[in-house]
């Protein structure tokens, strides 16, 4: 509840809404930045481990071209996220419009952290 | 002999074996090729210790669920790193492929696991490796059949050392054993120091190199009052701190026996101590303590410790209980101070990105009047059979205040009408905790009984400081002058009204604070039950001319600093058999 408040509402958030594309195998991707101070940590990492698993469809992040399993909050970690970066979202599968959707929804809200 | 210097978290003084709670791999891992036959064996032993370990964890998330709910993050992030890919698919893949034993393979996958957060510039980032340690040694050690290291399976006499204390941890400690902790982070506010305040154990933090500079099993004194840790030591300062120890002892002892006392100043002036309580047995101990009152009941236990809703009448007899114990003596009650997103289940709300400054508190009860009516009747209810105050949390306006009354008023009518009794002068007073309500307290004090200023609040809303935020933890400061001022200004208005003004952050049960605040005004202070006697003992030598005089000289100051300063210098003077030049409790 601190200094970030305001962000999700700045073009940015807007931004990751209108990135998603969709490509001929029925592959969505979008962009996402992190906004929130801290970084994708142990805690937001968790709730996209939470989140991803209530769909039905596979989630990739990567970034600096590696990549990381949306269900796997090692690999979340590890995918080196501070505060700011972008990463690039692909989803395919039956749920992966919604999935995508509540994703950027979350980082848009700062995992509900801030 | 070795003297260590740390920061003070929990008071008093601890003599005893030192015993390391170390988080690091256990010892049990060694490179074993195993042949093809051994590979489902090895594949079983591994799910049947990681099913454990799940277990295990589990129980901890329900322990922590219950009494550190802020945390519960931590052990879930655990469990989704127990069943990851990276480690727990790992570790299959490496017995199937490579036929290794599944040690080796648990083993291996952290190790991959390290390499990749090794590569991580972010220091934080980095350092979450230690949760892949802590979650990798717990299989380790079920495989080895000798379950991780529980604190709550600790059964030898000593004082822990560790790096840092998670949850998971000190929700365990059992003070049969535990004596004391010392630990290499944190501090004077942070996790450690509260558990160990509310255990009544000493505890120093903040001790960098803790565990370099003291090795398990040897002898050490730990003096949570002033932070100092010596290990060894020679038998001259052994006596010293037995000494000390005992003093301390019988000082908490003979403070708990004048606990019944009136809190009278030197000057002859009463201020009335009462205590803060959370559910209806505590008001048994709050007695016990000296408290003259409960100056705040918290009334969220009941709705939180169930799934449904509580009926009025299960409200009433909790309510009728306190002010029954209490016999004639005041019972604040604050109506529900809730967040939507503590009780989701009730409400169907949408999470929200910013609870604390969310539909909240009264907020949340003017937009459900069936569950806010449900309990001001059963508080009403309660009122009959002693003395009740209504307290509401919150108020941020006028208009807020008025509905509120409002809802009250109809309450009121109703039981009337249903022939059903209450007290009709029952007090109605505000929580003074956002900024916003200070600022009109003039105002505010036309439409109220009484005010209760809610420190910790009011110092997180009007600094912008999330206290459990470990970035700016440090900036949560109750001197700052700006809530000085805040403070100063709500008890003048309430002086000018002529309605009581009380206290009943943690603040106020701060003895540092307790002259300053005497030389504010302030007549009434609601602080934990355990501090009501240390509060009363402050308040009883303490002079109010003098202490209006400190008031005045530290509203002159600048920052936050000089006002410590000065604060602890002052009150060394003042009360030489109270407090150090350093702003300790001697004794």
């Amino acid at each position: 509840m601190t200094e970030e408040r305001e962000k999700p509402g700045r073009p940015s958030g807007a931004d990751q809404e209108q990135g998603s594309t969709e490509s001929e195998d029925g592959t969505l991707r979008c962009r996402l930045v992190v906004e929130c101070s801290l970084g994708l940590h142990a805690r937001s990492a968790a709730k996209i481990v939470a989140l991803t698993q209530g769909f039905d469809c596979e989630i990739v992040f990567s970034k600096d071209g590696h990549q990381a399993d949306g269900d796997s909050i090692l690999a979340l970690l590890t995918l080196n996220c501070p505060h700011g970066a972008a990463v690039e979202v692909e989803a395919w599968g039956p749920e992966a419009p919604a999935c995508l959707e509540a994703l950027s929804g979350l980082f848009a809200r700062c995992f509900d952290e801030e | 002999m070795k003297r260590l210097k740390g920061v003070a978290a929990s008071p008093g003084i601890a003599i005893g074996r030192s015993y390391q709670v170390q988080r690091t791999r256990a010892e049990v891992v060694y490179q074993e090729i195993i042949g093809p036959g051994q590979v489902f064996s090895q594949l079983h032993r591994l799910e049947r210790a990681v099913a454990a370990t799940e277990e295990e964890l589990g129980a901890i998330k329900a322990r922590v669920e219950k009494e550190l709910p802020a945390q519960v993050y931590l052990i879930e992030a655990h469990l989704m790193m127990l069943k990851d890919q990276l480690f727990y698919g790992q570790a299959r893949r490496l017995i199937e492929e490579e036929m290794i034993s599944a040690e080796w393979a648990v083993y291996a996958a952290s190790c991959d696991i390290a390499a990749r957060f090794a590569a991580i510039d972010d220091l934080y980032l980095r350092s979450r490796i230690e949760d892949v340690e802590a979650v990798a040694e717990r299989v380790l050690r079920r495989l080895a059949g000798q379950p991780a290291e529980d604190i709550a399976g600790i059964k030898e006499k000593g004082i822990l050392v560790a790096r840092n204390l998670s949850p998971a941890d000190t929700t365990q400690i059992d003070t049969n054993w535990v004596m004391g902790l010392v630990t290499a982070m944190g501090t004077r506010t942070s996790h450690t120091a509260i558990v160990a305040q509310a255990l009544e154990i000493p505890a120093v933090v903040g001790l960098e190199r803790a565990l370099e500079s003291i090795p398990s099993g040897v002898l050490i004194v730990i003096d949570g009052t002033s932070g100092e840790v010596v290990v060894d030591p020679d038998e001259e300062t052994l006596f010293d701190y037995q000494e000390r120890q005992a003093r301390f002892e019988s000082y908490t002892v003979e403070i708990r026996r004048q606990a019944h006392l009136l809190a009278r100043t030197a000057d002859g002036h009463r201020v009335s101590v009462l205590a803060n309580i959370e559910q209806a047995d505590e008001a048994v101990s709050a007695l016990d303590l000296g408290a003259e009152g409960i100056g705040l009941f918290r009334t969220e236990f009941l709705y939180l410790s169930r799934q449904e809703l509580p009926t009025e009448e299960q409200l009433y007899l909790d309510y009728r209980e306190v002010v029954e114990r209490m016999s004639g003596r005041p019972v604040t009650i604050r109506t529900l101070d809730l967040g939507g997103d503590k009780f989701a289940h009730h409400f169907d709300l949408v999470p929200e990105m910013n609870p604390a400054m969310g539909l909240r508190a009264v907020r949340l009860c003017l937009r459900r009047p069936d569950i806010f009516k449900t309990q001001l009747r059963a508080i009403l209810r309660a009122s009959v059979h002693g003395r009740v105050r209504i307290m509401f949390p919150m108020i941020s306006g006028i208009g807020e205040m008025l509905s509120c009354r409002q809802t009250l008023q109809e309450c009121q009518d109703e039981l009337k009408s249903q022939g059903l009794a209450c007290d009709p002068e029952v007090a109605v007073g505000c929580m003074m905790e956002v900024p916003s309500a200070v600022f009109i307290a003039d105002l505010l004090a036309r439409h109220v009984d009484f005010f209760s200023i809610g420190t910790n609040d009011l110092i997180q809303y009007s600094l912008a400081i999330d206290r459990v935020n470990e970035y700016v933890a440090h900036m949560y400061q109750p001197f700052h002058p700006g809530v000085l001022r805040m403070i100063s200004a709500t008890i003048e208005a309430a002086r000018k009204r002529g309605i009581p003004v009380a206290m009943c952050g943690e603040m106020a049960g701060e003895p540092l604070s307790v002259p300053l605040l005497l030389g504010l005004g302030l007549e009434e202070v609601s602080v934990n039950p355990r501090a009501v006697p240390w509060v009363k003992r402050v308040l009883r030598s303490a002079d109010r001319r003098r202490c209006r005089r400190l008031a005045r000289r530290v509203m002159a100051f600048e920052t936050e600093a000089q006002i410590t300063e000065f604060i602890n210098q002052e009150l060394g003077r003042f009360f030489p058999d109270l407090f150090s030049s350093e702003g300790q409790m001697v004794y």
